[in-house]
């Protein structure tokens, strides 16, 4: 098993989110709003991502903070009458342009969603739906890249023997792995969980958190939980959300040791969420 | 207490409205049940008559003392039968009792005379004289008590000859106003026809004579001579050939055909109707008719069948039923149906004493009664066998139909006369029913799916709450209004404009992808504003513009490639019909009536996939086309699949657009350019004409019958394919 503490304890040498450079920086949101027809749903947010990092994001119901997650990979784009202001860069390029092209967007920042969501396919299948459906057809190529995303899952050793079987057979554990391992077989840069464990059990949750830690040594996670807990054991920064506004940000350790505002220090001690 | 608290409720008024509601519900759901079984017990009863097997009553037997009997006839609803003996000796008797009513005979007979029976009439008998003067008597009945023998028509000399004249036949028109006699005279058949001028019982008979003289081969033995019905062809049968003249014209009868026989027959004798004979062999029955081959007309063998061995043949008078009887051993009486080759009944009967010498044997005109006659008694039989044309041969395979140059598959229920033979395969019905569903399915389908797919997964929610009641009106249109429009509109607007519809056909979606094409090219150059227009907006006025392209220069390419008439090169060039009132047509009208259910249906199951399942595949980078493709597509296949279903089974029972959109003619032929007739438009056309309890009647429920199972058998292979698809996405 292993341990969060690496994590806690790099969070003393950790860089206030303010004072990241731009090396140290995969995504950067700069005066984002959001509204939904005549209604805003974010106000005016500020962060910068750090890589290969966790960062997440929490608040009570209807903060906004799944809003600003769907909005780092323009998944936004889905609900109608909704409009934005500011700038989000990823790579240096402002991402809610029109032009950009989301397809490509999405496949360097991946997403993977509450309840477990496979395709009603084979695990095999769905591991390599990204490589498909961006052209790659190469058996062996496919293969490799399954096994290898299961693997970094922790799900090879318990679907190796059946990777042709549906996936819709997997317990909720096993496919919300599975949804992971699909998502990082296209080799994102970016993953982003939104509340990846809350349709979960508590032993599936702790393998997730697990999963995370692995992850982060090679992608920028950001990850949106309602349980504060998780964020404190599996995060290195984060971000409380209020109202559609962000009201703190900082490495995780302190965040909910020393919050500095008000309303961080109410939720975090049960007042309220 | 709690108890008492818990009876107390057991009545409440709750409880009370859920039980009322549970009994209403149920009562709907079983009535709707039994009346799906009413409905289906009804056709089959109706059906049923169809196929049960006939049936042979002995009725009574009546001893005779008029000696060798030469005609009979029933009379009075059949309960009456008249005998006639060779002297002319006439007597009626009721079936049921065998009580003499009536009895009558020719006056001034001589002793020496002859009687003859018209072939195609057994009340006309000729009576011819040792010095050859003829009398044609008709056999008439005023009532049940009252047999007269009225004279018809008297010649004073049929021939010069004084000796008997051999294998003498003649037949005497319906209109009775000719009369064609035939007989051997040495090497030659003599032939005499009389014409009426005015009618036949004008005052002054004034007969037109025509004597002939038709050679035929020397040594010729002639086994029979017959004179077919309405004096149109004379049969000549030898024992090594037939021949056939053609006495339509009376003044100038001709041999028209001739055919070898390979063995000697016994007897022969015609089928009621145009040009049918049967040849009796021992244990044998030859149908042979006139058909058209490749070397021109042609007397042919068509069927056999096993007969009895020195048996006695004789048919029906209208339909195509003959019967052999044979009392050699047990007496046996085989009945058979030529055109279908169907043995409908072997029955021994039992009432008639083993070799029994049976020189008479008649059907009544209805074909319901049978008189077999001895020198001592008659026998008279009732016999059920009101469908005598119908079984799974006629119904579903080739047959061969009198003069038809091959066995096909024919539907031709109506009848000019009572001689017509009505042609009953379903299979014209049924192909032209599965050929306008196909035609229909393919216009409609793909333009349903693909309305579908837009409405549900790329069009704005505002749009597409616009769009889809739009689409789902269109159903309400009455198909009456459809096939109304498409038969007298669209059929010959596309006759006119085949050309331009065939070019835009092919030349459409070449002009939507390379549109698209430069598009992708040029977008980039194009303000952001003109950009983010959609793209279908765009392809709107491209696709008119080039529309009216096409119809405006269409003219020009079809007078320079076809000379102006695309019409005629298809039906000489390529050889293929062309019929205004097309499966093209239908298809388009249908399309009408089934895109709005199937777009309703596979829209809804489009819909209704769940957003987690198109958000992770877009999520990891697939386009929205990818994601509608290989997740959406799959996971709303069952619901897609049903609209198919459910759009077939309304193409298979439409009615009114096929009935007015086509020329409803039943034929065997795929080809989208000919019309064809459904089981479902023939239903409403022929069931109000049909007469009830006929077999054309119970014919067309045995089609509703078989359009209910083809439904039902669709429903049922759909179901279960839906089952089948739903189980693999069950958890879903």
């Amino acid at each position: 098993m292993i341990s969060f503490s690496p994590s806690m304890q790099s969070a003393s040498y950790l860089t206030a989110p303010d004072e990241l450079s731009d090396t140290e920086t995969e995504l950067a949101i700069n005066n984002y709003c959001l509204f939904y027809g005549q209604q805003q749903a974010l106000f005016d947010i500020n962060m910068k991502i750090p890589k290969n990092k966790v960062t997440a994001l929490i608040g009570p119901s209807g903060c906004g903070k799944s809003t600003l997650l769907r909005s780092i990979n323009r998944m936004n784009d889905l609900l109608p009458d909704c409009r934005t202001q500011g700038e989000i860069l990823f790579a240096g390029q402002n991402i809610m342009q029109p032009n950009v092209d989301v397809a490509t967007l999405r496949r360097m920042i991946g997403m993977v969603f509450q309840s477990p969501n496979p395709f009603p396919k084979s695990i095999f299948e769905n591991v390599i739906y990204g490589l498909r459906v961006r052209g790659v057809n190469n058996k062996r190529r496919l293969d490799s890249a399954a096994e290898d995303a299961l693997r970094k899952a922790a799900l090879w050793d318990e679907v190796k023997d059946r990777l042709d079987e549906s996936a819709l057979n997997l317990s909720g554990g096993q496919q919300q792995r599975l949804v992971i391992a699909r998502a990082i077989a296209v080799e994102p840069s970016v993953l982003l969980l939104d509340e990846p464990t809350s349709a979960l059990d508590p032993i599936s949750t702790l393998t997730i958190e697990e999963l995370i830690n692995e992850l982060k040594s090679t992608y920028t996670v950001v990850i949106v939980t309602h349980n504060m807990q998780q964020a404190a054991r599996v995060s290195d920064y984060t971000a409380f959300m209020f109202m559609g506004e962000l009201i703190e940000y900082t490495d995780t350790n302190q965040l909910f040791t020393t919050p500095s505002k008000k309303k961080t220090e109410d939720y975090i001690t049960g007042r309220y969420g | 207490m709690q108890n008492k608290h818990l009876n107390s409720s057991a009545l409440n008024w709750r409880q009370i409205k859920d039980k009322l509601l549970y009994i209403i519900v149920t009562l709907g759901g079983v009535s709707v049940l039994l009346t799906l079984l009413v409905l289906f017990c009804y056709l089959f009863y109706v059906v049923k008559p169809v196929f049960e097997p006939v049936e042979v009553e002995f009725k009574t037997s009546i001893s005779n003392d008029l000696g060798q009997i030469i005609s009979s006839g029933f009379y009075q609803q059949e309960n009456h039968i008249w005998l006639l003996n060779k002297s002319g000796e006439l007597k009626a008797y009721e079936v049921a009792s065998g009580r003499l009513v009536a009895e009558n005979k020719i006056e001034q007979f001589a002793s020496d005379s002859r009687l003859i029976v018209a072939e195609n009439n057994k009340n006309l008998i000729a009576a011819l004289t040792a010095e050859q003067q003829l009398t044609i008597y008709q056999v008439i009945t005023p009532d049940s008590h009252q047999i007269e023998l009225k004279e018809l028509a008297s010649f004073e000399q049929l021939t010069t000859e004084s000796e008997a004249l051999d294998h003498i036949s003649f037949t005497v028109n319906e209109a009775k106003d000719q009369v064609l006699f035939a007989w051997q005279h040495k090497n030659t058949i003599k032939t005499v026809a009389y014409r009426l001028k005015q009618h036949l019982l004008s005052e002054q008979d004034n007969w037109d004579k025509l004597e002939q003289n038709l050679v035929i081969p020397k040594q010729a033995e002639i086994q029979a001579i017959h004179v077919g019905s309405h004096a149109a062809r004379i049969f000549v049968v030898t024992l090594k050939q037939i021949l056939v003249f053609d006495s339509l014209d009376l003044a100038n009868i001709k041999l028209i055909a001739s055919a070898p026989l390979t063995a000697e027959p016994k007897a022969s004798l015609l089928l009621p109707g145009a040009s049918s004979l049967l040849l009796q062999y021992p244990g044998k029955v030859e149908q042979w008719f006139e058909a058209n081959n490749a070397n021109g007309r042609a007397y042919v063998q068509v069927r056999a069948f096993d007969s009895l061995q020195n048996s006695l043949i004789f048919t029906e008078h209208f339909r195509r039923v003959f019967a052999v009887f044979s009392a050699l051993q047990t007496p046996t009486l085989k009945l058979f149906h030529s055109t279908s080759e169907n043995l409908l009944a072997e029955v021994h009967l039992t009432d008639i004493p083993s070799k029994t010498e049976i020189s008479e044997a008649d059907f009544s005109f209805t074909g319901r009664k049978l008189v077999l006659s001895s020198s001592e008694r008659v026998f008279v039989y009732q016999i059920d066998n009101p469908h005598p044309e119908v079984n799974f041969t006629s119904l579903w395979q080739k047959i061969w139909y009198e003069n038809y140059p091959e066995p096909d598959y024919v539907w031709q229920s109506g009848a000019y006369s009572d001689e017509f033979e009505a042609k009953f395969s379903l299979m014209p019905l049924t192909l032209g029913t599965v050929k306008s569903a196909l035609y229909g399915m393919l216009f409609s389908i793909p333009l349903a799916i693909a309305a579908a797919i837009y409405t549900a997964f790329f069009m704005s929610s505002t749009m597409r709450a616009k769009v889809k009641p739009v689409i789902e009106t269109m159903e309400a249109l009455p198909t009456v209004i459809l096939g109304f429009m498409a038969g007298l509109w669209l059929a010959p607007l596309i006759e006119s404009y085949l050309f331009s519809l065939i070019l835009l056909f092919f030349l459409a979606p070449l002009v939507v992808l390379s549109a698209a094409a430069v598009w992708f090219k040029i977008k980039h150059l194009l303000p952001t504003k003109i950009q983010l227009i959609s793209p279908v907006l765009l392809l709107m006025p491209v696709l008119m513009v080039f529309s009216c392209l096409v119809f405006a220069t269409a003219e020009q390419f079809n007078v320079w490639l076809f000379n102006g008439n695309v019409r005629l090169f298809i039906n000489t060039e390529l050889g293929w019909d062309y019929e205004q009132r097309n499966a093209l047509v239908v298809a388009i009208a249908m399309g009408f009536a089934v895109i709005p259910t199937v777009f309703t249906i596979a829209e809804d199951a489009i819909y209704a996939v769940p957003k987690r399942f198109t958000e992770a595949s877009l999520a990891l980078g697939a386009t929205r086309w990818q994601t509608m493709c290989r997740v959406v597509l799959l996971i709303a296949s069952p619901g897609i699949f049903s609209a198919m279903m459910l759009g077939f089974s309304r193409a298979v029972g439409e009615t009114m657009i096929v009935l007015m959109a086509t020329g409803n003619t039943p034929i065997m032929d795929w080809s989208i350019l000919e019309g064809m007739r459904t089981l479902a438009a023939n239903i409403a056309i022929e069931l109000p004409e049909a007469d009830s309890d006929s077999s054309h009647y119970r014919i067309l429920f045995l089609s509703a019958l078989v359009l209910l199972v083809f439904s039902f058998f669709f429903n049922t292979l759909a179901d279960l394919v839906r089952h089948h698809l739903r189980q693999r996405y069950s958890r879903l």
